[in-house]
């Protein structure tokens, strides 16, 4: 499976532009597309043709301090809804707090990574996460 | 005054049984007396007259009776012959010419009936005339002499001749029809006795007199002792602050202390005979009632609270306490107890209510404070995690970018010829000051999980359960057992306490990590690890030989991020602020004490109850 789109949900535009740039580096050629906060991410997806669906399917990187809506909100509308539950998404924070790492997860996402600050790490995690959204199957709903 | 008026009372009583009884014996002897008296007048006057019966008859037989004179000048004993009659008249005469009398005032008398008159044959004592003058038949005189005359015999008491109070005995003589009267003055007979009768009573006057003095001089003492004793036992009831009372079988007052005019304003001749149950509050006046009367609850009963009536009719909070009475036959017959005026206390109570109430509102608020300053605590872990990082991300991640960037600019300008100094610059000082940013920034970065991690640590939930600090101590020892191949270790009295063994733990790893990692570079180290037991806590000691603190540092050790001394050992300057955040958890304090050069003693206790 192959992603069409990759929506990069981040008000941090540094962070936004240096997560693109090492996906440009690990080799990801599509669509990148960057949203400041969580209702411009929950207004692309409305917009989405739901006849067709597989081909649209975009991969989330979800920040979760957003103003307006913050990725957790946005994540328990996405993982809420069954139009847009099968959609992977994948929390990208600055913020390590065991409690919403637990939150997350229990909403529905599929990984949860924060932001390391040494940039050779940083590097690694989004090669890792190249090589996830390649291997990654959708889930149904449920 | 009133033991005063008994006194003389007793005395008065005293006096009149001692008189009467003296009376009653001297009316006694008196009676005695006068019925021997009596006797023995009448024996002498019927001797004397059965004599001179027999002196008449001898001088009958030898006396012709005289017969020229003529029969109304033979006198009163014309039976006899004249001349005999005036023989034994002579004879008489001449036998009481001797004879004084018997006493102080008896004598004989000895008369005849001579026309209608006495006439007395012989001289009296008490009338100087030799020859006495003779007195109507029927007078008020005379009168044992006339009953002798009217031949009677016997005893009385009458008025002689001189109309004089006698005992007389009087007895008819045949033979010359005379009357003799043996008598005796009342007054000779009753001298004796009333002079007695004064000189016993005065005589026992005196004696009372003297008897009283004396019983007033002992009983006074004990009189004194009683009353001392009763003032004290009165005072005892009457002085106390505490109402002491006693009612009848229906709870009637029938003893009041003085005190109750304080506590309730009642007089006291109001409040005797007053029902004590109507004096209750009518809330509990029925409960009160069974209490005091009905015949099931007869048993003691303490520190009972009821509001009670004053004068002024409001209410007063009184504490009552009392115990049936039963009279000798076992029935019931009343309480009697005490009762406390409880206001003062009851007000104290309302304002402690009060004041716990305020308190508890205070705890609330104070509480309400905390939790938001945790609130905000939280906010800021939550800053420190995410507003810190952020930039930190950025800042790293392009410098790490113009790295690359400035990688690919070398890469091209070794190809063209360009200054040598704008080679060097991106060569040399461009990465030189990229790894300067970078390091800083790893600094930053270890800052912050610190900080995150010590936030985090105070919120961890603690798990209190027994723990054995040997087994923790050991532990910690064995992880660091490379370290100690040149130091003693010994442990003492180390307990298994309720504590939260990873609180434990950390506290332990990071004073013997400290202890070890600041031993002095020569000699050999030594480490002592003790424990004492306080009542509430226990005190450990970890002492070091070490390299020691200067005086001046040991205040700030357990500040965050502070290092002292000679930075020679790696530290982030965070663990004795762990320790101390740890021990505080688990209700104790840390202090440490240090001399530079001889080493170092750290001193914590820990709570054996955690709250």
């Amino acid at each position: 499976m192959q992603f069409s789109t990759i929506l990069l949900v981040d008000d941090e535009s540094a962070h936004a532009t240096l997560v693109e740039r090492n996906l440009r580096r690990v080799g990801f050629l599509r669509e990148i597309v960057k949203l400041e906060n969580g209702q411009q991410a929950l207004d692309w997806l409305d917009k989405m043709d739901p006849a067709n669906k597989e081909m649209n399917t975009p991969f989330i990187l979800l920040d979760i301090n957003m103003p307006v809506k913050n990725g957790i909100e946005v994540l328990a509308e996405i993982k809420g809804n069954k139009n847009t539950c099968h959609i992977p998404v994948v929390m990208l924070s600055t913020t390590d707090n065991p409690e919403e790492i637990e939150q997350c997860y229990k909403l529905g996402c599929n990984a949860y990574i924060t932001k390391p600050i040494m940039h050779d790490e940083f590097q690694e995690k989004i090669r890792e996460l190249g090589l996830f959204m390649n291997i990654i199957t959708l889930p149904k709903y449920h | 005054m009133q033991e005063k008026r008994s006194f003389y009372l007793l005395l008065l009583i005293m006096s009149i049984v001692a008189l009467v009884t003296m009376a009653v014996t001297n009316v006694i002897l008196y009676q005695v007396a006068f019925k021997e008296k009596s006797q023995s007048l009448v024996e002498t006057a019927q001797s004397q007259a059965r004599l001179i019966e027999a002196m008449a008859r001898y001088n009958r037989r030898t006396n012709r009776v005289n017969w020229e004179t003529p029969v109304g000048e033979r006198g009163p004993t014309s039976l006899l012959s004249e001349r005999a009659a005036a023989d034994t008249i002579a004879q008489l005469k001449d036998a009481h010419k001797h004879y004084v009398g018997f006493g102080e005032t008896g004598e004989f008398v000895l008369a005849g009936i001579e026309a209608e008159k006495i006439v007395f044959l012989l001289s009296h004592r008490h009338d100087k005339n030799t020859e006495p003058k003779p007195i109507p038949l029927y007078s008020e005189f005379a009168e044992p002499m006339r009953r002798a005359l009217f031949v009677q015999s016997g005893v009385m008491t009458g008025k002689d001749y001189r109309g004089i109070e006698v005992l007389a005995a009087y007895e008819p003589v045949d033979v010359l029809n005379f009357g003799i009267v043996a008598k005796i003055d009342m007054a000779e007979i009753r001298a004796p006795f009333i002079r007695g009768a004064v000189i016993t009573w005065l005589i026992s006057l005196v004696v009372i007199f003297l008897g009283s003095i004396l019983f007033r001089k002992i009983s006074n003492p004990i009189v004194e002792k009683i009353r001392d004793s009763e003032k004290q036992y009165r005072s005892l009831v009457e002085d106390i602050n505490e109402w002491v009372w006693m009612t009848d079988e229906k709870g009637v007052l029938i003893y009041s202390s003085p005190v109750v005019v304080d506590l309730l304003g009642y007089l006291h001749s109001e409040i005797i005979g007053q029902s004590l149950i109507d004096l209750v509050d009518e809330g509990t006046r029925n409960a009160a009632r069974k209490r005091l009367t009905r015949h099931e609850h007869k048993s003691e009963f303490t520190n009972l609270n009821a509001h009670i009536i004053n004068s002024q009719r409001e209410l007063v909070p009184m504490e009552f306490s009392a115990s049936p009475i039963f009279d000798d036959n076992g029935d019931f017959s009343g309480y009697r107890g005490v009762a406390r005026d409880i206001s003062e206390r009851v007000k104290a109570e309302k304002m402690q209510e009060e004041y716990q109430q305020t308190l508890e509102q205070q705890v609330e608020e104070r509480t309400i404070d905390l939790q938001e300053i945790n609130e905000e605590l939280k906010n800021f872990t939550y800053i420190v995690s995410h507003d810190l990082r952020s930039p930190l991300v950025s800042i790293v991640g392009f410098s790490s970018e113009i790295k690359e960037d400035i990688d690919d600019v070398e890469t091209s300008l070794s190809e063209i010829d360009v200054k040598s100094d704008i080679k060097e610059i991106v060569a040399n000082t461009i990465p030189e000051s990229l790894g300067f940013i970078n390091k800083a920034a790893e600094k930053m970065e270890g800052l912050i999980n610190n900080i995150l991690a010590l936030s985090r640590m105070g919120r961890r939930e603690l798990i209190i359960e027994q723990v054995n600090s040997v087994d923790i101590v050991n532990r910690n020892l064995k992880a660091i057992a490379y370290q100690l191949e040149d130091v003693d270790v010994s442990l003492k009295a180390l307990p298994v306490l309720a504590s939260d063994a990873i609180s434990l733990e950390q506290i332990f790893g990071n004073l013997l990590g400290n202890a070890v990692k600041f031993l002095q570079s020569e000699g050999r180290g030594k480490i002592e690890i003790w424990a004492e037991e306080q009542q509430d806590y226990w005190q450990f000691y970890i002492r070091d030989n070490g390299k020691g603190i200067a005086e001046q540092d040991i205040p700030h050790i357990f500040e965050l991020f502070k290092r002292v001394g000679e930075q020679q050992a790696k530290g982030d300057g965070m663990g004795l602020t762990y320790v101390q955040t740890l021990v505080r958890r688990l209700g104790g304090k840390i202090s440490c004490e240090s001399t530079l050069g001889i080493g170092t003693t750290f001193k914590f206790s820990l709570a054996k109850r955690i709250n």
